[in-house]
């Protein structure tokens, strides 16, 4: 059946000749393409790992292959598959790491299609803990080594991934919540002490015409996210501490409460100010949040302070020109509450296993290890929780500092997740997109709370 | 050779020898089955392996939609017409039906005018294939990059910063003490700006079709009515029209469906935030954020009746081509 | 007279130019370096053309992974195109030509399911999918894109053909040709710059798609097509717009060049196709 004719079938034909060749020269060859291959490890680390792997399958190798869904995308996923190499080359075993941004929906629809994958790795802990209880995961008590395990992760975020007593889901990477970034070379604000030290400090700026807080929330469609997640979480756990942060989380706390209502005026009273904000509320909404602290390094600077979590050091020099590793610095959120003055805030991405076959196992184990996460850590692209891994091993001063904070003997006790992760799906989307509507209506407050408050009963 | 060489060349090929043998094989049996060569099952043998994927890929899931949509959040407790109440009453949901309608008239508007204005103008001029080529181009443009284009023309700064959107900043240098707009945070302008994007995304399409229409109007008849005086509008109204109403049918067609289910834009552009959620992503997100499966299905369900007056406009030009 | 012509050249000029600035954005940006994304407008390499860099390109090709992905598309694309066109070619003459009851209501029926959402199909059909364990495999994709792209595809043949007069088909049948050997051997050819326009579309569509792919073949390496694999440049935080600048350039070069090549078909095809109906 002829369709096309002649001599322009002739010029498509040979595009598409050219293009599958270079795609065959660029894409084939033998075995994986070296995708990771910028990303290297020291040798001592690659055989540590090596020899993790072999002692969770007894040296035997496994073969076939383990389905792992992530949520990890870009360079830290090439990061990722180069630390799972070890595992891979030891036990046989072929990891198809799948990447993807929509990786609760996709998983979802996975699981009601009966087709999981063999491994997920999450960013949703609620999510984790109701797939638990329907029975949609494996228990890991016999999979992973349970006292290293409870020795070397602090308990809260292993307590998250618990279920009736059983272990479903440990975080592998976290996120550091609630630091302040500012510029070293233009910052004239107080470096510690109180919440009060600061607003008096910001208020002092204001009244001299310049904006001292820069905030950016723009991120698709989890726009809000920043304001949520780094402020007026914070501001929460500052102020009112674990145990009520908890209460908020499981509903037993209104959003209409005075605590909740609390942390939203105080958040509003900077950010819905546009002499205390740069750029006023429009800009809020609309600045991406990789470009949210540009004005910390502009001449003259338009802001001086974002609240950002700890990855925002690293970015800032190749995300903006000319910024120097030495023009960014951070410091903890201030205290509010005494006590409550070092609860560490955290988010991060858990390893779940959902399929009862050896070689899910074996990858389960292996990502459980110190030897595992000190490759991850020695990427460059990660923070890791578990603490027998030693922070120097990260490769910025940087990253090494905060790595010391994360995992000091005390950070078992101190902590904890930040609040916005652990309401329902429902709830998190809603609280984002009611505290963007909030900045550009700073007095639509109590309706605001009262539709988090029926968005919150509704998803019980 | 690779695995996708492999897979790539076997698809290739045996999917035309299958249908070959298909064909062949079953006109054996057709023959014989029925003497008279024009019989009616004929049509449904050669129907039936596109029947099969449509039932499987489509039809089967539309029932199941269908079935759920009488069920609640998970699908275990049966609530009758409930969920299809909520859509008419709660308000969120009534300004998304709002928003939709916007896009269902300014989208085929927008589409069709500027196909039609560009097929006639591009008519006249000796480069028009590449003019063509041009304004059609955006048809091979994946939503992905789409989205990242569209993106770099709406961006907002603060005024008194660098505006790095190609929109404010074009609007800037124009007018004297404009004030730069957040296009897609505002929900003033938001969902006319991701319009704008549909409407550059499906313009092509209505061009050529149109453009295609336009050189079948025998140029005698226009030839015609000039010498006799008349003026272009009255030629155009007069004599062109008319023979483009066929196609100005299908091309509306094709837009308003577009606009009805319209999800890759909004999703992509602002996730239906600040009033720009659409049935679409309103439906997407009651699945996966909200996990309120009843709801979601009901939706789709009526974003497929919102279809019907498209479908009954149709089968009235059917029936007038039948006449024909 | 001048001045009509000079305005009437002047409109289309200015039509054109706009239109391309949204393309030349992103081809333009994905030759920029990142740390000037966030800093300044593109056109700023008008007055600084030596901002201009492959970098981003040699990121995005070196490591093989969208040299796979294109295959990937590739294998995906190429014989759903292939199954789509030769299904709506049958399935679109059965129904313009083929005596059959109800054909009506078929047609109304094809024109329906083209307004339904793709999402409600996914779970229902990864079921049956994963049932058959086809799910992660390529002939998923087949059989998922030519489900979803036959209605359009017999829909629009099914116009053509109607364009054909009958007298040629009905010669053909005096002279004892079968019902198939007048499909095949006079209708096709026919038909062919119908079925151009037909195969182009479905091409470009299905190359541009990307969620279908990821739910029934997934992200794996293997099997990642690339609109998967390019929205996956971009790193948890949201770092990398200007690898996604340059993938999605690279994603673009063939469907482009594709649709570009075949457009004049368009003409003849979608004529008959569409102005009858």
């Amino acid at each position: 059946m002829k369709r096309k004719r002649g001599g322009v079938l002739a010029v498509v034909a040979a595009a598409a000749a050219l293009a599958t060749y270079v795609g065959i020269q660029t894409g084939t060859g033998g075995a994986a393409p070296t995708r990771a291959g910028d990303v290297t490890f020291p040798p001592a680390s690659v055989a540590a790992a090596t020899k993790a792997a072999l002692r969770i399958t007894h040296g035997k190798k496994l073969g076939g292959s383990a389905d792992f869904l992530g949520v990890v995308t870009g360079g830290p996923a090439d990061a990722l598959t180069a630390a799972l190499k070890p595992f891979e080359d030891a036990t046989g075993v072929k990891v198809d790491y799948e990447a993807t941004f929509s990786q609760q929906s996709i998983l979802q629809t996975r699981i009601q299609a009966g087709n999981p994958p063999d491994v997920v790795f999450s960013s949703y802990p609620v999510q984790l803990q109701q797939l638990a209880r329907q029975g949609k995961l494996v228990p890991l008590n016999g999979v992973v080594d349970m006292t290293a395990v409870a020795k070397q992760y602090p308990k809260a975020l292993l307590d998250l991934g618990t279920v009736n007593g059983k272990l479903y889901a440990y975080f592998s990477i976290v996120n550091y919540h609630g630091l302040i970034w500012f510029n070293p070379n233009k910052y004239t604000g107080p470096r510690k002490g109180t919440w009060a030290q600061l607003t008096s400090w910001s208020q002092g700026m204001a009244a001299q015409g310049r904006t001292p807080w820069c905030l950016g929330i723009e991120s698709g469609a989890a726009t809000g996210w920043p304001a949520a997640n780094e402020l007026v979480d914070a501001l929460f756990v500052r102020k009112y501490g674990a145990a009520l942060a908890t209460q908020w989380e499981q509903g037993k706390l209104k959003w209409t409460s005075p605590q909740v209502r609390w942390a939203w005026q105080t958040f509003g009273s900077i950010f819905t100010n546009p002499k205390m904000v740069a750029g006023g509320a429009a800009a809020i909404a609309s600045t991406n949040f990789l470009a949210a602290g540009n004005g910390l390094f502009s001449s003259p600077a338009t802001c001086f302070l974002l609240a950002q979590e700890q990855w925002y050091g690293e970015f800032a020099p190749a995300l903006v020109q000319g910024v120097k590793p030495t023009d960014v610095a951070y410091f903890r959120f201030p205290s509010i509450t005494p006590k409550y003055k070092d609860l560490q805030m955290v988010d991060g991405n858990q390893i779940a296993l959902l399929r009862n076959r050896a070689q899910g196992k074996a990858l389960v184990a292996y990502m459980a290890t110190p030897e595992f996460e000190t490759l991850l850590a020695e990427s460059g692209q990660f923070l890791v929780p578990n603490s027998s891994v030693s922070h120097n091993v990260y490769p910025t001063p940087l990253a090494r500092n905060i790595a010391k904070v994360l995992v000091s003997p005390r950070a078992q006790k101190v902590t904890i997740m930040v609040p916005s992760v652990l309401f329902p799906v429902p709830v998190t989307n809603q609280f984002f997109k009611d505290l963007t509507a909030y900045i550009q209506n700073p007095n639509q407050l109590d309706s605001l709370l009262r539709d988090m408050d029926s968005v919150a009963a509704a998803s019980r | 050779m690779s695995p996708q060489l492999l897979d790539l060349v076997l698809g290739v090929t045996l999917i035309p020898l299958g249908l070959l043998a298909y064909l062949v094989a079953t006109e054996r049996v057709v023959g014989v089955i029925e003497r008279d060569r024009h019989s009616w099952l004929r049509a449904w043998v050669w129907l039936t392996p596109s029947f099969v994927l449509i039932a499987g890929v489509l039809i089967y899931p539309l029932l199941k939609t269908l079935y759920l949509s009488f069920f609640d959040a998970s699908s275990t407790g049966y609530v009758g017409l409930r969920n299809y109440k909520a859509i008419f009453s709660d308000p969120t949901l009534i300004s998304v039906l709002k928003v939709n309608l916007l896009w269902i008239v300014l989208f085929p508007l927008g589409a069709v005018a500027l196909g039609l204005a560009t097929a006639l103008l591009f008519d006249r001029v000796r480069y028009e294939k590449v003019a063509k080529a041009i304004i059609a181009m955006p048809i091979a443009v994946s939503f992905v990059a789409g989205s990242v284009m569209w993106r770099l023309i709406y961006t907002y700064n603060a005024p008194g910063t660098e505006q790095i959107g190609t929109l404010n900043a074009f609007l800037k240098a124009l007018i004297p003490g404009f004030v730069p707009k957040a296009w897609l945070i505002d929900s003033r302008y938001n969902n006319y700006a991701l319009i704008l994007v549909g409407i550059w995304m499906g313009t092509g399409l209505a061009t050529l079709i149109l453009s295609a229409a336009l050189k079948g109007v025998p140029r005698e008849l226009i030839e015609a009515a000039r010498i006799d005086g008349a003026n272009e509008w009255h030629v155009f109204r007069i004599v062109i029209f008319p023979e483009l109403v066929p196609a100005l049918a299908v091309v509306t067609t094709v837009s308003v469906i577009a606009a009805i289910k319209v999800f890759d834009i909004v999703y992509v552009m602002t996730g239906g935030n600040y009033k720009t959620d659409v049935i679409a992503t309103k439906m997407y997100s009651e699945q996966f954020a909200f996990q309120n499966t009843g709801l979601a299905c009901a939706i789709a369900i009526v974003l497929l009746l919102a279809v019907t007056p498209v479908l009954v406009a149709n089968r009235g030009v059917l029936r007038r081509e039948e006449h024909a | 007279m001048i001045l009509r012509r000079a305005g009437l050249h002047l409109a289309v000029l200015a039509i054109c130019a706009v239109w391309l600035v949204p393309t030349a954005s992103l081809v333009v940006t994905s030759l920029r370096p990142a740390a000037l994304l966030l800093t300044n407008g593109w056109w700023h390499v008008l007055t600084s053309p030596d901002q201009l860099t492959f970098t981003n390109y040699r990121h995005v090709l070196g490591g093989g992974q969208l040299g796979r992905s294109f295959l990937n598309s590739l294998a995906i694309v190429a014989p759903v195109t292939v199954a789509t066109v030769l299904g709506g070619a049958v399935g679109g003459y059965a129904i313009a030509w083929l005596p059959l009851r109800g054909d009506k209501i078929v047609l109304v029926v094809l024109v329906a399911l083209l307004a339904l959402p793709v999402q409600v199909t996914l779970v229902p059909v990864l079921q049956i999918f994963a049932s058959l364990h086809l799910a992660g495999h390529f002939a998923a994709a087949w059989i998922a894109y030519t489900g979803y792209m036959l209605p359009f595809a017999i829909f629009l043949m099914r116009g053509f053909f109607r364009s054909v007069p009958h007298e040629i088909l009905e010669a053909a049948e005096v002279d004892g040709a079968t019902p198939l050997v007048a499909c095949t051997r006079i209708a096709m050819p026919i038909a062919a710059p119908a079925l151009a326009s037909l195969a182009t579309l479905v091409f470009v569509w299905t190359w541009n798609d990307l969620l279908v792919s990821l739910v029934y073949v997934g992200s794996g390496p293997d099997v990642a097509p690339m609109p998967v694999t390019i929205t996956n440049l971009i790193g948890s935080q949201g770092q990398g717009q200007e690898l996604l600048a340059a993938g999605a350039v690279v994603s673009l070069l063939l469907p482009v060049t594709v649709f570009l090549a075949l457009q004049r078909y368009f003409v003849r095809g979608i004529a008959a196709g569409a102005v009858k109906g």
